[in-house]
């Protein structure tokens, strides 16, 4: 049976050539995927290219009946015909989407250079990375951190000259260093896997961390990690303090499933933002956190020294003068002012 | 012919690693990405025999593992896709059967390609590789699997008859 020889042998082949590449990888060395990128990349780019305007286009479907209904009513309301026309629900997510991500830019004081996500790894591979169409042209180096208007999404892995490779925090190899808010509780946030749980390794075993604690990001100078990004909530605890197995539980803010516009932060803060980056408590709670002040006006951020010793600016009334960042020890009543 | 076989079978491959890299992430579906690399391989298997199959298995695993956004080992899908190949070309090679079994052909393939990269993981001492989520990712990619065999299998079927000269059993006319 001649063929069916041959054929085991030109599949054992394959197999052969597949196991001595996964071998070779192991060892390490990337050249033959950065030579495939960099041929590759721009055709993923082309492809998210012409499919991005059937999106849009499919997206903006749902407001054709409502156009056919105000047509009809032409004479009355031309008025309000444009200003739907010009407000559709998805244009409205999409500024709104670009304002979140300035906005964290702004208060958090980092340079970013917007990017859209072309494509996304496999889930079989079981790695969370995304492609994104900012490359080394635009600034983007290995190792930057790329975010949302809603917090930290990963790191930059490899770089191309028009697309870059991120690694999403819930990876299971991403480790992001974090800070519990308004404490300088740190510890190691871990990815799972699993697109909506992190956990979290404090490193004092017995510092406390509740459900509901938010956490955010904590890097060293000139480390890998920029401080002061939002990261996610605390949902569950579990282990008593003081055991070293100690795992919090944390749900990140940022919904990578659902990625779209991001913002890879090309040159981070001078100065540790600490916790303005982060939005408002939800519910007025009495330990008014320093947050809760700092984001209410983007300029305050623009002296990230007033909110650098938190416990200076407990009581919102004297964080909102940032020239008051010395006066915590002279204005014992500052209310009265 | 043969180079127009050859060049269909490379089309097909990078239109499916395109699609399922570029397009079908942005439709947001549940559960995992549906894997139309891995049904355009079963289905250039099942059309085209065990060696083509393994070729396309080969070709597609190696994209796939080699463009952005991968970042795991490279060869670890291109393993995988090769076994999936060969097997659908020994599977599918006995005559034409009948259009359900085809389909579940598919998706039996399609869940064995994910417990097979997950196995060939953790052989390899991959340290990403999460079991606890293997059951749902196979679970929703023979779903996924079912639906697009209703269109890869028959548009892959068709083309390939397009390219091939006619007569059904050519290649066991040779001596």
């Amino acid at each position: 049976m001649r063929d069916s020889r041959r054929t085991r042998t030109i599949v054992g082949v394959l197999l052969l050539i597949s196991l001595t590449l996964v071998v070779l990888s192991l060892r390490g060395g990337d050249s033959a995927r950065s030579g495939a990128s960099g041929f590759f990349a721009p055709v993923e780019n082309a492809a998210a290219a012409i499919v991005r305007p059937v999106r849009d286009f499919l997206g903006s479907i749902g407001s054709l009946g409502s156009k056919d209904q105000q047509i009809s009513d032409l004479q009355k309301q031309v008025d309000d015909l444009q200003g739907q026309l010009n407000a559709s629900d998805y244009d409205h997510n999409r500024a709104k989407e670009l304002d979140d991500l300035l906005h964290l830019a702004g208060l958090g004081q980092f340079r970013i250079v917007p990017a859209q996500v072309i494509a996304v790894g496999p889930s079989q591979g079981f790695a969370w990375t995304v492609t994104l169409d900012a490359g080394r042209d635009d600034g983007v180096k290995v190792d930057q951190n790329v975010v949302t208007g809603q917090g930290l999404v990963g790191r930059v892995v490899s770089v191309t000259a028009t697309t870059s490779t991120v690694l999403l925090v819930v990876d299971a190899t991403s480790t992001v260093g974090a800070r519990i808010e308004s404490s300088s509780e740190v510890g190691y946030l871990n990815g799972t896997g699993d697109a909506r749980t992190l956990e979290l390794q404090l490193i004092d075993p017995f510092a406390p961390v509740q459900v509901g604690n938010r956490l955010v990001s904590w890097g060293v100078k000139g480390g890998v990690f920029t401080s002061g990004v939002p990261l996610g909530t605390v949902t569950e605890v579990r282990g008593t303090a003081g055991q070293l197995s100690r795992i919090a539980t944390v749900k990140p803010f940022v919904d990578v499933t659902a990625l779209d516009l991001v913002g890879v932060i090309v040159q981070p803060p001078r100065t540790d933002p600490r916790d303005s980056v982060l939005p408002p408590m939800p519910t007025a709670s009495a330990s008014a956190s320093p947050s809760a002040s700092a984001s209410s006006t983007p300029k305050v951020s623009s002296t990230p020294k007033a909110s650098s010793t938190p416990k200076a600016s407990s009581t919102p009334k004297a964080s909102s003068t940032p020239q008051a960042s010395k006066s915590p020890s002279s204005t014992p009543s500052p209310g009265k002012t | 012919m043969a180079w127009l076989r050859a060049a269909l079978m490379v089309a097909l491959v990078v239109t499916s690693v395109l699609l399922e890299l570029v397009v079908l992430p942005w439709l947001h579906l549940p559960g995992a990405t549906p894997d139309v690399v891995t049904v355009t391989v079963i289905a250039l298997g099942m059309v085209g025999g065990p060696v083509r199959g393994a070729l396309a298995g080969f070709g597609a695993g190696l994209l796939l593992d080699l463009v952005p956004p991968s970042a795991g080992l490279v060869g670890v899908t291109a393993v995988v896709l090769v076994a999936v190949g060969y097997a659908a070309g020994l599977l599918g090679q006995e005559g034409a059967r009948a259009p359900l079994v085809q389909v579940g052909i598919v998706g039996l393939l399609a869940g064995a390609a994910v417990l097979g990269q997950a196995l060939v993981g953790t052989v390899v001492g991959y340290d990403r590789v999460a079991w606890d989520r293997v059951p749902l990712l196979v679970l929703t990619q023979v779903v996924y699997a079912l639906v697009l065999a209703a269109f890869v299998v028959p548009l892959v079927t068709w083309l390939w008859r397009k390219v091939t000269p006619s007569g059904p059993r050519y290649d066991l006319v040779r001596p």
